[in-house]
């Protein structure tokens, strides 16, 4: 496991961390609405290390899909601007490069797979021919060889009579089968970073198991870093190394996973591991985070997390509390980290 | 896990705004935002204003007609015949020798009436049939859905063309009734795939389960939702029912003389237009704008009305 | 696919049977004697009432006569001309060229620019080109075809003597050009604005953001993932268009004076030879109905979602 610095506050300009593949700096996009703009992104910074899986958790609107695509440079909204940060990828900041240069790293060099399966595939075209156009593209390779290494792709993410189905259409899968398709297009060039964007979001719970049991091996196979997107904590607890949980378009909290479930530094990291049900224990209510989620039209001084917060204090009103080390490997953005430290180690005790 | 000493449960600190608090003093309706936009936007204001023109000469051509002095269509001389324009005769004389102008605003009564009176009537027995299509289903769609097949195998001006060829008498009723007769299918099916989807809506199966009768469900609680593509597509269509009957009377099988219609005047001068444009020009002209009006209109309508392009 | 291949023609099978009654219906069960309406109200001499009478088997029951007239069909007897005598079959054998001529010079015309001027539309949209090119649209919905014929006549013709006012002696693409493009004037607006919206509307979806995202250059991903998907709606309306171009070409031949079956319609119009007028117009609407039938077809081809249903 990585040994991160004490002081996790990004340093422009620098080249990465020791040993890190892709690493984010300082990362703000916004969307510039008619009357207003969304702030979605206000400052993330991570860094990933070969064959690494970091997971990135948080709500929905929390910024971390926006944050996916304005990394691998798919922003599909004409307003949408990435306004700050760098993006550093072998030894070069992606946010800075000519397109023509960004578009040989996509797909060949980070890979994405998207939450909806089904509108992520192209319906008129079969499953071999979208695979294949990897191969055809990128490699160069003719229409047969593409198609037989497409059917090749297809039997390894488990794929059943794949041959068969090579010619069938999208609709024609089931959602598992064509989360494993979307895998395969991305894996096909072995990528050094896939980036999953809510794989099992859309899929039944046996599936999702299914689903994320092929990444690990798939990962473990090639060597190649994982970044988990994800609001789903148990999805989390098995696959991810390092968790940053993500709120108001910011990480709040950088942790080892177990380290996180056990204590966990942050006060919204704390509601949301409240918030999950547990079944070991009685339990007579349900426990949600009070409040509403941020409104991202407007970047207030201050903790964002501040309305919602039962540490809330003065400071926290002016003060927008930084990334800052709270143990070994550990990060947390809360003027009580230490406090909340405290607090959660002293309550398993 | 939760820390002894933090409370029972994270309270939200006063004073916030939270995401989705309204604008301050701003009523946002659907129906509202709608005509702002419309308000503001030059060309619905342009083709509106043409509309409410034209309709105004429908209802009253005199009062137009007599503007230049001469304003009876009927008062004709062949001696003035095809001239062109001049004093008191903006638009000239055309091949009877009666003053064109006259006719010109004359002949946008028939051919709007019958624009107006087919779409209504499209409109409203798409909206029974296509109801009972969508919301019954079963031998009722398919019957009906089969019927709308046949008039479907039409194409829309040939298959008017062969019914009116064969009536003895053509005016602006018969006219409008074979139009309706190969027009309907359309507004109907599109009437029948938005009840459809209505009905398999949430809300329409939790008043079934309430006990509400049929009738009314699809009264008060189907219709409203269900009724506004159809209506937008009624208004579009309007000019395309304007220029087919001008089409059909222009080749002899919709409007007789002694009716006045733009497309009668185009038909009894087209040996004699190369000669003398003015003959083409007028009517054409009038004939175009209207349509175009009345197209622009209902376009600018759709674009408002869209929920999908809030 | 196979379902819905026989699902279809089976459907084509029974509008045919309703189209043709609807046709027969209307010019026998119309108040008035069906003689009178053939002969186009003229008052007919009472021997040839009595032929027509005759020939129609007027005195059968209706079913009888139906069948009849269905069978008569079917062995490509379309009528007669009260006129000249001529069957109306021949009479059209000798006029289709030109009609066919005419229509593929539409809709090569229409196809052409308007696929290239929707996608153009698409892509630059909100630009000058977008807003002119929606603007023409607007206008070629709404002038009529005859205004627009006319109007292209003598200015193109009379005034600028650029093409023939009239006729086909010029031969192909003279003769064609100025009418082809008339005929074409509607849909070629149509086209346009549906590929246009189609392609604004492929482009939104979350594929063509998928190809970006596998590393696939704009023109890729516009030409092969967009544009496919763009099509479908333009293949839904040629069948639409068939109808256009074909009602269309009876206004088009009459205002240029070309020799094609619409011309036989538009002059038997104005001499009231209405078997005519009926039995070509039958014709055309069964090529709409096998038209219609061609392009159901090759939309189960383009769009694989459909053959299932």
């Amino acid at each position: 496991m990585k040994q991160l610095p004490f002081d996790r506050r990004p340093k422009e300009g620098q080249p990465p961390a020791q040993g890190a593949i892709l690493e984010v700096k300082d990362l703000a996009v916004e969307f510039r609405l008619r009357d207003r703009t969304v702030h979605a992104v206000n400052g993330v910074s991570w860094s990933l290390g070969q064959s690494e899986t970091l997971a990135v958790l948080g709500e929905s609107g929390s910024g971390k899909s926006v944050m996916a695509h304005a990394i691998m440079g798919t922003l599909s909204s004409a307003r949408a601007k990435v306004t700050a940060g760098e993006v550093w990828f072998a030894g070069r900041d992606l946010l800075k490069m000519p397109e023509r240069e960004r578009r040989r790293v996509r797909g060949r060099k980070i890979g994405i797979i998207f939450q909806d399966s089904l509108s992520a595939l192209n319906p008129v075209f079969t499953v071999s021919n979208q695979i294949g156009e990897m191969f055809r593209f990128h490699a160069g390779m003719p229409r047969r060889a593409a198609q037989q290494a497409a059917v090749g792709l297809m039997e390894r993410v488990g794929i059943p009579g794949a041959r068969r189905r090579a010619n069938a259409y999208p609709h024609e899968f089931s959602g598992g089968m064509r989360q494993r398709i979307m895998i395969a297009m991305a894996l096909a060039l072995e990528p050094d970073v896939l980036i999953a964007d809510e794989p099992t979001t859309a899929l039944d719970v046996t599936v999702q198991a299914q689903i994320m049991e092929l990444l690990r091996s798939l990962q473990q196979e090639m060597g190649m870093g994982l970044v988990l997107i994800t609001h789903d904590l148990g999805v989390v607890a098995d696959m991810a190394d390092r968790i940053i949980v993500m709120y108001a378009g910011r990480a709040v909290e950088e942790s080892p996973v177990r380290d996180l479930y056990r204590a966990p530094a942050h006060p919204y990291t704390v509601g949301l591991l409240q918030s999950v049900p547990r079944l070991d224990r009685a339990e007579d209510d349900l426990r949600p985070i009070g409040g509403a989620p941020p409104d991202m039209t407007t970047v207030a001084p201050g903790c964002p997390f501040r309305p919602r917060c039962w540490l809330a204090a003065e400071v926290c009103d002016h003060e927008r509390p930084p990334l800052l080390g709270v143990g070994e490997g550990r990060a947390s953005a809360c003027h009580f980290s230490h406090a909340v430290l405290e607090g959660t180690a002293g309550a398993r005790g | 896990m939760i820390p002894a000493w933090s409370g029972q449960q994270a309270t939200p600190a006063p004073g916030t705004g939270g995401a989705g608090t309204p604008s301050a003093g701003r009523a946002s309706s659907f129906l509202g935002d709608a005509w702002s936009e419309l308000v503001h936007n030059p060309l619905f204001l342009v083709s509106a204003g043409i509309v409410t023109l034209v309709l105004a000469i429908v209802a009253f051509p005199g009062l137009f007609a007599g503007l230049f002095g001469h304003g009876n269509p009927h008062d004709c001389n062949l001696a003035d015949s095809a001239l062109g324009p001049r004093a008191g005769h903006p638009f000239g004389f055309d091949v009877q020798g009666c003053d064109l102008y006259a006719n010109v605003v004359y002949g946008a009564r028939d051919t709007v009436s019958i624009g107006l009176l087919v779409t209504a009537s499209s409109l409203l027995v798409a909206i029974v049939l296509g109801s009972a299509m969508g919301y019954l289903g079963g031998l009722v769609d398919t019957l009906l859905g089969r019927t709308a097949d046949v008039f479907f195998g039409f194409p829309f001006v040939l298959g008017a063309l062969i019914i009116l060829i064969d009536l003895p008498e053509r005016n602006v009723l018969t006219v409008s009734l074979v139009l309706v007769i190969f027009g309907w299918p359309t507004m109907t099916r599109l009437m029948r795939s938005t009840v459809l989807s209505e009905r398999n809506k949430d809300y329409v199966l939790a008043a079934r389960a309430l006990g509400a009768s049929n009738f009314r469900i699809l009264r008060k609680h189907i219709l409203p939702n269900a009724l506004a593509p159809v209506v937008i597509y009624a208004t579009l269509t309007t000019g395309g029912i304007m220029v087919a009957e001008a089409t059909l009377t222009f080749l002899g099988v919709g409007l007789q003389a002694p009716a006045i219609s733009w497309g009668l005047e185009l038909a009894a001068a087209q040996n004699d237009l190369q000669q003398y444009p003015h003959l083409l020009v007028f009517p054409g002209l009038f004939l175009s704008i209207t349509v175009l009006s009345f197209v622009t209109l209902g376009d600018t309508l759709r674009d408002a009305l869209d929920p999908r392009l809030r | 696919m196979g379902a819905y291949v026989i699902r279809r023609l089976l459907q084509t099978v029974i509008v045919f049977f309703g189209v043709t009654f609807i046709i027969y219906a209307a010019v026998f069960l119309i108040p008035g004697n069906p003689v009178a309406a053939l002969g186009g109200g003229q008052p007919l001499a009472a021997p040839v009432v009595h032929d027509l009478e005759l020939k129609y088997h007027l005195d059968e029951p209706f079913i009888d006569q139906y069948g009849r007239y269905l069978l008569g069909l079917l062995h490509g007897n379309f009528g007669t001309s009260v006129d000249t005598g001529q069957s109306v079959s021949s009479l059209m054998a000798q006029a289709w060229p030109v009609t066919v001529t005419l229509a593929l010079t539409a809709w090569g015309i229409e196809m052409a620019l308007g696929i290239v001027t929707g996608v153009f539309a698409a892509l630059r949209r909100g630009g000058p080109v977008d807003r002119l090119m929606m603007f023409f649209s607007i206008l070629a919905v709404s002038v009529p075809i005859f205004v627009a014929g006319f109007t292209a006549q003598v200015l193109l013709g009379v005034k600028l003597h650029l093409v023939p006012v009239a006729g086909t002696q010029a031969g192909w693409p003279e003769s064609y050009l100025v009418p082809g493009f008339v005929l074409a004037l509607f849909s070629l607006a149509t086209v346009s604005r549906l590929t246009r919206a189609s392609l604004l509307e492929t482009l939104t979806k979350e594929y063509v953001n998928a190809a970006v995202a596998k590393g696939l250059p704009r023109w890729w991903v516009i030409g092969k993932h967009a544009l496919r998907n763009s099509i479908i709606p333009v293949v839904t309306y040629l069948g639409i268009d068939l109808g256009f171009l074909l009602s269309g070409a009876v206004v088009v031949e009459g205002v240029f004076n070309l020799p094609g079956v619409g011309l036989l319609i538009f002059n038997a119009i104005q001499n009231k030879d209405g078997a005519v007028v009926v039995g070509v117009a039958t014709l055309f609407v069964l090529v709409f109905l096998l038209g219609n039938l061609a392009v159901d077809l090759l939309y189960a081809i383009l769009d694989p979602r459909v053959r299932y249903k």
